[in-house]
């Protein structure tokens, strides 16, 4: 069952589908536009699967990840400093079963 | 049958009625509060594992700053934003929910997460939040978890991915964490006991993994 966010189709989810991805992927993340230092990366997620990840990738290759526990509900969103993180997205945790993603920049659903 | 008769019968019949009327109302609450009583009163005895001598637990001092935006956008008020606990860089925060109970989410200098404001299940003795990165898109530098307890835990233990164990101190809050940079130390289980040396919840934390 995909996730039902009510105004989906007007969003702008960067990336909507599996993961892992059609090449394997794990993670999906997106550049942030400019100039804002608070940037927002919302994550809704099949329900009835487990925990995610939020995902942080800076100018050097720092990265961090923030779990999404699924007790707390599919649809969640992480707050980041644009200033120190320059992508952000979503990672489906390594061993666990592929699924239905919305990852979207932006806290507006 | 005279008119005085007639009236007194209806009295009596109303009466009868009235009294039948009241008896199985009262028949019926006392069935309800049998089937309700034992449900109601596990929600309310978990309601109460979950509370703090204050509302929100926590300092409000050192709150990270994205914690109180992040609130706002929740429809929380950010000013009862509290830190519950901090290591290792990152702080399980804390704010006031609309119905008066606590919300917790994590905050680091750069990052705050969604707070959640439900009431966790019977099952759950903890609430954890979990952080990890690296210097490279290839690797894992460190991991930190913190969390917080119910009421009635009286130790929470890490187990590392090379079997090692540690018990986390508790601090006033009921809050604690655990932060590690060997990736032989990284938290891979995490126990949780009562009071009386029973254990709780153990929680898998799964495998830690670098994003490419």
């Amino acid at each position: 069952v995909a996730p039902t966010v009510n105004s989906r189709t007007l969003a702008y989810w960067f990336y909507q589908g599996n993961i892992p991805t059609s090449t394997g992927a794990r993670a999906v993340h997106k550049q942030n536009d400019c100039c804002n230092i608070d940037h927002w990366i919302r994550m809704s997620w099949q329900v009835g699967t487990h925990d995610m990840n939020f995902l942080n990738i800076d100018y050097a290759g720092n990265w961090s990840s923030v779990r999404a526990y699924a007790s707390d509900g599919y649809d969640q969103y992480l707050l980041y400093n644009a200033n120190y993180w320059r992508r952000g997205g979503c990672q489906n945790p390594v061993g666990l079963s592929t699924v239905w993603v919305n990852c979207h920049e932006g806290n507006t659903p | 049958m005279t008119r005085d008769q007639v009236t007194a019968l209806q009295k009596r019949r109303l009466i009868i009625t009235c009294v039948a009327a009241v008896v199985a109302a009262a028949a019926l609450a006392l069935v309800a509060s049998r089937f309700a009583t034992p449900a109601d009163a596990a929600k309310t005895r978990q309601a109460r594992l979950w509370t703090w001598r204050t509302q929100v637990p926590g300092v409000a001092k050192n709150v990270p700053p994205l914690a109180a935006e992040s609130a706002r956008a929740g429809g929380l008020d950010p000013a009862s934003v509290r830190t519950v606990v901090s290591t290792g860089g990152a702080s399980l925060v804390a704010a006031r929910s609309s119905a008066g109970g606590a919300c917790f989410g994590l905050a680091s200098a750069t990052q705050a997460s969604s707070f959640s404001c439900r009431l966790p299940s019977r099952r759950e003795a903890v609430l954890i939040r979990l952080l990890s990165g690296g210097s490279d898109v290839t690797k894992v530098d460190y991991a930190v978890l913190v969390g917080v307890a119910r009421a009635d835990v009286g130790r929470v233990a890490v187990t590392t991915v090379t079997d090692g164990t540690a018990n986390l101190l508790l601090n006033s809050w009921r809050g604690f964490g655990y932060a590690a940079t060997a990736p032989g130390a990284f938290p891979s289980k995490l126990s949780v006991y009562g009071k009386n040396g029973s254990l709780l919840q153990q929680i898998d934390l799964g495998v830690l993994e670098s994003p490419s």
